[in-house]
């Protein structure tokens, strides 16, 4: 489904990502791991469109996107979550999930003044979305709350359902467990599975490596920019090339 | 001097300047753009409807152009063409961010100025235009009437203008605007063409100025270059800080406290000595309240306000849909070798 064919990324001198390939395949969940500085969130940000591969291309549903807006990437369903979940920090959660799905009618500047049955319908329709999502995840209670003031693991939990908001084909999911309590940890694994269950495709960058080994069904590990390893989840935690890139060379 | 007339002249100015704070909070409040160049699309319409409803040009006249049309045409046209000025500086600029777009907005402001103040042939230089036609005075005997028909007249618009705002705030697009200044690269991981959104909303910001520059132009009956220097710029953005960012009835209250402070020390009685420290004292209380205010209200007499969602939740709470059974999770924690105990909310 989404495919990165020889990625490079050069910021100037530093080769933050080399000639990096990879594959996930339809509702399958795909693991990105390495120590910090091997380029994964740089790989996120070139699939994402933030900006341009320096080579390679990456394909999705069998099309290039590479070169096209970030926000055109998106409407073909690729969504992203970030690493910080700052979301709009002085907007409400109900706003923030609100703001998110595509194709609104509403987002064109005439209809700010006069708003039509269309809009009307529409607006219904992703507030009871919303609505449906915040239960789902417990957060109901907070649908009034800035994001600013949110915990951290609640602000991710609304990172992930704002972009649940959008019905993506593929989400990139940028640390998801990062400064998640551990019970919370457990919570996500399963919320994710059912997601994938329900038709999503993920790839997920993590540290926490208990969580990605946990959730995916195939793993790629960064190293200096390049992929050094991959496979199940077993393979790659028995990888001595791994193992290295962790932990230094044995003696 | 009359006070009644002393005052529908303050609260026409008040509500002059009153739109342009809300075109600016519309631009910054809600989009986050920091436009330092207000008074260019400002004399830009301020000239389009001098020169549209103007008579043509006599055998002695310097000026170019003048359609002589009637002042509606001027109403209508002015808004339009200070749109797509806007539209022009908006192209360019708004691919730049935070303070780049603030100086180039600045600079296309003075680019207007020194046009209008030197090109002599296109709208008469420094001497600008005189006795300027005034909408429906010709139904007023005397001149103080006609002032408070003016100042009602002002206020219907201003009011308008006031509720469509509002409105607009809280739909999809003023919540996409909105979006896009508090997180532009989360805006654009939804899908937001965030330049294109933030033009429409930078010219529609430059209509709303253009609107307010009819006003000023029949109000003064007068237009000349130097009306148009960067303090007007200042006095909006002071206005906007006190009022409230983000907040549009705060900008109208905003421009009400700074203009009306202004134009009160006209009350004091002057003499030809003490004149020139009764005018120097404007900026002085400009500074004073703006001090006071960012010292005690940061964000401004009349704060931001999130929307609140007040709709029912549905019937029953928590029927969860995507959320896993708690037997899933124990099961997932279990195989982590953690206790499920403290996910129970």
């Amino acid at each position: 489904m989404l495919e990165c064919r020889s990625v490079s990324k050069f910021f100037g001198g530093i080769k933050a990502v080399q000639d990096c390939s990879l594959e996930v395949p339809e509702h399958s969940i795909v693991g990105l791991i390495g120590p910090n500085g091997a380029g994964k969130t740089t790989l996120f940000n070139v699939i994402a469109g933030v900006f341009p591969p320096t080579a390679g291309e990456v394909h999705f549903k069998g099309e290039k996107i590479t070169g096209l807006e970030t926000w055109r990437i998106v409407d073909r369903g690729v969504a992203r979550t970030f690493q910080h979940p700052s979301g709009f920090p002085q907007m409400t959660v109900m706003e923030n999930l609100l703001v998110a799905p595509l194709g609104q009618t509403g987002d064109g500047v005439l209809h700010g003044f006069w708003r039509g049955g269309t809009v009307r319908a529409q607006e219904r329709e992703i507030h009871e979305k919303a609505m449906r999502l915040l239960d789902s995840i417990g957060l109901m209670k907070y649908r009034n709350e800035l994001v600013v003031n949110l915990s951290a693991g609640d602000a991710r939990l609304v990172e992930l359902i704002r972009q649940l908001m959008l019905d993506p084909s593929i989400l990139l999911l940028d640390e998801p467990a990062a400064g998640i309590n551990p019970a919370l940890t457990g919570y996500l694994l399963a919320l994710l599975r059912k997601l994938r269950a329900e038709g999503l495709t993920i790839l997920a960058i993590d540290h926490n490596l208990g969580f990605i080994m946990e959730l995916c069904d195939h793993i790629y590990v960064l190293a200096q920019g390049r992929v050094i390893s991959q496979g199940t989840p077993d393979e790659v935690s028995g990888d001595p090339k791994v193992i290295e890139a962790y932990l230094g060379k044995s003696a | 001097m009359n006070l009644g007339v002393f005052i529908s002249g303050v609260v026409i100015v008040v509500a002059i300047y009153a739109i342009q704070t809300l075109s600016l909070n519309l631009k910054f409040g809600e989009t986050g753009l920091i436009d330092l160049g207000l008074v260019g699309y400002f004399a830009v319409g301020a000239y389009a409807f001098a020169l549209v409803t103007v008579p043509p040009p006599g055998a002695t006249d310097n000026y170019a152009i003048g359609l002589g049309w009637p002042l509606w045409a001027g109403f209508l046209i002015a808004p339009v063409v200070a749109g797509i000025f806007s539209l022009l500086v908006g192209l360019p600029a708004l691919r730049l961010r935070g303070d780049y777009l603030a100086i180039a907005t600045y600079a296309f402001a003075e680019v207007v100025r020194a046009i209008f103040t030197n090109e002599t042939k296109l709208a008469n230089g420094v001497v600008g235009f005189t006795n300027l036609r005034q909408p429906w005075r010709d139904s007023f005997e005397s001149g103080v009437r006609y002032q408070y028909f003016f100042m009602g007249l002002v206020l219907v618009v201003l009011l308008l203008l006031f509720l469509g705002l509002k409105r607009f705030r809280l739909g999809p697009f003023g919540r996409s605007i909105r979006s896009i200044r508090e997180n532009e690269p989360v805006a654009l991981s939804v899908g937001k063409d965030v330049v294109r959104m933030k033009l429409k909303s930078f010219v529609l910001g430059g209509v709303l100025a253009g609107l307010s520059a009819c006003f000023y132009v029949t109000f003064q009956s007068l237009i000349v270059p130097r009306s148009f220097v960067p303090e007007m710029t200042w006095m909006v953005w002071i206005a906007l800080t006190i009022g409230g960012t983000g907040n549009y009835l705060g900008a109208i209250v905003g421009t009400t406290v700074l203009v009306g402070a202004q134009e009160a020390t006209r009350l004091i009685p002057s003499s030809p000595s003490t004149a020139p420290a009764i005018a120097a004292s404007r900026l002085l209380i400009m500074g004073i309240i703006l001090i006071l205010i960012i010292r005690f209200r940061p964000r401004g007499i009349l704060p931001e306000r999130p929307w609140i969602d007040r709709s029912p939740v549905p019937a029953g709470g928590s029927v969860p849909q995507a959320v896993p059974s708690a037997a899933e999770v124990a099961e997932v924690a279990a195989k982590q070798g953690r206790s499920t105990d403290t996910i129970v909310d």
